[in-house]
């Protein structure tokens, strides 16, 4: 193969064919680099040109996308990130799901930037993948194996304890609709379902080595500035914070404000958050200090249990989301008991966000009396039980019972079928379950929940700078005009311009391969003009910041696009009622609302979409390169295509009001 | 007399972020090719251990008495023992002979004197190794011999045999 024009990518991947068994290697085209990066830009793209609106997510002509970017590998600061893109099975629409760890450059060291698989397998199959050699292989003998036991027999059958692995559990096989994809070492590419793709194609894993490598543009100054990124990250000011406690960190800053979801949303604050903050967790349960790749922070770690019930457990990157999902927002107050619920869920293969939106989710059903006693399979459903937790956890993954099942298919879709008034506690967005932030707290994180293009989301967007009020890092990216409403929680002046802002950023950032955790959003060192940057420098491709914004602005666009051939619209644009209706309680927050009336005009106006509509117009598209995606997007609705692929969905919108019962 | 250095390791701090490996690659082979590294990292499947592995120098040099090519494998003026990539064979009797595995032989075109291959070990980086730069926990340092010795050598193999046993576990 001749060299590809740019330095940075393989330049070459792979076409998995499960149906016929086929692999084609082919090189990338140079219309998705150059315009889409890649990542989640290059899957957005593929989506867009090969998986029409009619296709179902669990349909064999679904595709599931693995997508590295230009930087995943290389030296500046967290580049262990990859992608896995597909339609989703949890919201019908554009689904994506990222993960750290050693996976994504060890397939760039393989030679090749991304995978796209087609089809199904007429049985269970794994990829493996040693360089050049890549070859499918029946994997009968690890259907229905955990993860960890996934990775351990993978690694024993090719003789290799460095061989990287992505799998899926139990959960994926039995298509619960937020299975993840876990990847070496234990981290978790968990929102949107994607491991459920992975088990309707009848693909339980793939094992990657690469013994190769990758080729800079310029190495010596890419050298140069990536020592200078480390070094600016490694004296930051937060730098030793978020290095000890890593996210768990944020339980005790999010606890004043408000913005804790405690039992399904009705409180923001948590009486027991102290039991299972980040400093109980590091003083009670740690064995090491662990990152990911190239990582300086190290906000991985791997804990332990080593006494009372649930001894034995062993987690790696325990998350604040997690810590909320399946502790204070199911009143889960016993740390241990937590751990153990990560550690299945990582086992299992299932979003600890959704599996706990669920679960708490049906503890409200039962608490309102909607859910019979004869339909909660003798489990306990009280708050605050952590044997129903975990018991849950277990017949979700394998969708056994009347609840194990329902619980499967998430919770909008759930409510959407049990109808009964369940749909007022379906705390979700477009299909996917609202993570541990809360709108009324953080006027930011609502309209970013509302406009991520995955359904409801904090990372498509990631707006941190109202969090507790960064305002020297707002000043480093935007001056002081915005100052002091931008960095005001509860403030909505200029909070739609910081969230498209942030979308485009988090676009570039998902498409490079770097990561929000470290370095991009949590402390900004590498911003536009450093990422713009590090590009050129890895790749020898012309990047200037203005061409950057322009491609991260097209990919969130094409997104959009993509979800509006589904039917989605502004009606979507929405927030379950106890986020617009009722007062939160909570700390700093107590008697706000979340303001999308007035942030969203706003956001529709910066992004030049249509206010009516809430889709791009034919200028903004234009003005992006995306005309053909203007006459598709015309020609779907016109049609009623693009209605009859929205009744597919399987959930209805979230209930907004009224509101006659209070909390 | 020139003080001798060493790299002292501390693998209890290692985080596993394979930093040494990628840029101990780049600033030896020009691109990122953590493969032929010239530290690597070894660890179990869960990583509660975590060992970075490179040439100390351990003060033995078993490699150096291994090795049959007059002058491949020396040290040099500043206590590293660096191999002399013309002159190497790449038969292998070095990093047979290295106890804790600091040396590999890789199978690479026109490098060596036979333009096969190429036994590759830390050079020091000339007395200011990137590995220790680069590393966020300081878990790679660099010191004179005076101040760490031998002692390192000894808890890096015995970390290894740790490791070993716990692998075998699993």
């Amino acid at each position: 193969m001749s060299e590809y024009p740019y330095a940075g990518y393989a330049g070459q991947y792979l076409r998995v064919d499960l149906t016929k068994g086929n692999i084609q290697k082919l090189p990338i085209p140079l219309d998705w680099v150059e315009n889409y990066l890649g990542g989640n830009g290059i899957g957005v793209k593929i989506l867009w040109d090969e998986v029409p609106a009619n296709i179902q997510p669990l349909d064999p002509e679904n595709k599931l996308i693995i997508a590295t970017g230009p930087l995943c590998g290389l030296p500046i600061p967290n580049t262990g990130r990859l992608e896995f893109i597909a339609k989703s099975p949890l919201t019908g629409i554009y689904g994506d799901s990222n993960a750290g760890g050693h996976f994504g450059p060890e397939l760039k060291f393989a030679g090749y930037d991304l995978i796209v698989f087609e089809g199904q397998a007429p049985e269970p199959v794994y990829l493996s993948i040693h360089d050049d050699r890549v070859e499918l292989h029946p994997a009968k003998h690890l259907w229905g194996r955990d993860t960890f036991t996934t990775e351990a027999l993978l690694q024993q059958e090719h003789q290799d304890p460095n061989l990287r692995v992505a799998c899926i559990g139990p959960a994926g096989e039995h298509l619960v609709r937020y299975a993840s994809i876990q990847v070496t070492y234990r981290r978790s590419a968990a929102r949107s379902g994607m491991g459920a793709v992975m088990g309707a194609k009848q693909l339980k894993a793939v094992a990657v080595r690469g013994t190769g490598g990758i080729r800079l543009a310029e190495p010596v100054k890419m050298q140069a500035l990536a020592l200078k990124l480390h070094q600016r990250i490694r004296t930051n000011p937060f730098y030793r914070s978020v290095h000890t406690y890593g996210t768990p960190g944020l339980v005790a800053l999010m606890q004043p404000i408000g913005r804790f979801p405690t039992q399904n949303f009705r409180y923001g604050s948590f009486d027991g958050f102290e039991d299972i903050s980040g400093e109980a967790l590091r003083e009670q349960h740690l064995l090491r200090d662990t990152a990911c790749y190239s990582c300086p922070i190290g906000c991985d770690k791997v804990y332990t249990v080593t006494d009372g019930e649930y001894a034995g457990t062993l987690n790696s990157s325990v998350e604040y989301e997690t810590l909320n999902a399946l502790g204070a927002r199911l009143c889960v107050r016993q740390l241990d008991a937590v751990l153990k619920a990560n550690e299945r869920c990582d086992a299992l293969g299932l979003d600890t966000i959704s599996a706990g939106g669920a679960i708490a989710f049906a503890m409200e059903l039962a608490e309102k009396g909607i859910l019979g006693p004869a339909e909660m399979d003798g489990l306990d459903l009280r708050w605050g039980d952590a044997r129903t937790l975990i018991t849950l956890l277990e017949r979700i993954a394998a969708r056994q019972g009347f609840l194990g099942d329902l619980l499967a298919e998430g919770t909008a879709r759930a409510a959407h079928w049990l109808g009964r008034g369940s749909e007022r506690y379906a705390m979700h967005v477009k299909g996917q379950d609202i993570p541990a932030q809360d709108g009324r707290a953080q006027q930011s994180m609502g309209l970013a929940h509302v406009t991520s293009s995955r359904g409801a989301d904090h990372l498509k967007a990631f707006p941190v700078l109202d969090e507790t009020g960064a305002i020297e890092e707002a000043v480093r990216r935007y001056g002081d005009k915005y100052l002091p409403d931008l960095v005001n929680p509860l403030a909505t002046q200029y909070k739609a311009f910081l969230v498209k802002d942030c979308e485009d950023y988090a676009a570039i950032v998902d498409s490079s391969g770097n990561c929000k955790s470290g370095g991009t959003f949590v402390m900004a060192e590498i911003y536009w003009q450093d990422q713009a940057e590090a590009i050129r420098l890895a790749t020898g491709m012309e990047m200037s910041v203005s061409r950057l914004c322009q491609t991260g602005e097209r990919i969130y666009n094409l997104m959009r696009c993509y979800n509006a051939l589904h039917g989605i619209t502004c009606e979507d644009d929405t927030l379950p009622w106890r986020f617009t209706q009722i007062p939160s309680p909570s700390g700093n927050a107590r008697g706000s609302i979340c303001h999308l009336e007035i942030m969203l005009p706003e956001y529709y106006r910066l992004r030049g979409w249509d206010a009516r509509t809430g889709l791009p117009t034919q200028r903004t598209l234009a003005r992006l390169g995306l005309e053909a995606a203007h006459s598709r997007l015309r020609a779907a609705v016109a049609s009623g295509a693009s209605k009859a692929a929205y009744e597919q969905l399987g959930w209805s919108p979230p209930y907004v009001g009224p509101t006659k019962d209070a909390l | 007399m020139i003080q001798t250095m060493i790299l002292d390791i501390a693998p209890e701090k290692c985080t596993g972020c394979l930093l040494c490996e990628l840029y101990c690659s780049l600033s030896h082979e020009g691109r990122v090719i953590p493969d032929l590294a010239r530290i690597s990292v070894l660890g179990d499947q869960n990583r509660q251990i975590l060992i970075p592995t490179s040439c100390i120098p351990c003060g033995n040099n078993p490699c150096i008495t291994a090795c049959p090519e007059p002058g491949a494998i020396l040290k040099n003026d500043l206590g590293a023992v660096i191999i002399i990539e013309e002159l190497c064979t790449a038969c292998g009797k070095c990093a047979r002979a290295c106890q804790i595995g600091a040396i590999k032989v890789h199978r690479l075109a026109g490098r060596g004197k036979k333009g096969k291959a190429i036994a590759l070990k830390c050079d020091q980086c000339g007395g200011d190794p990137l590995c220790v730069k680069v590393c966020p926990p300081n878990a790679i340092q660099i010191c004179p011999e005076t101040v760490a010795g031998q002692g390192v050598h000894d808890r890096l193999l015995a970390a290894q045999q740790v490791l070993e046993e716990a692998i075998s576990h699993e």
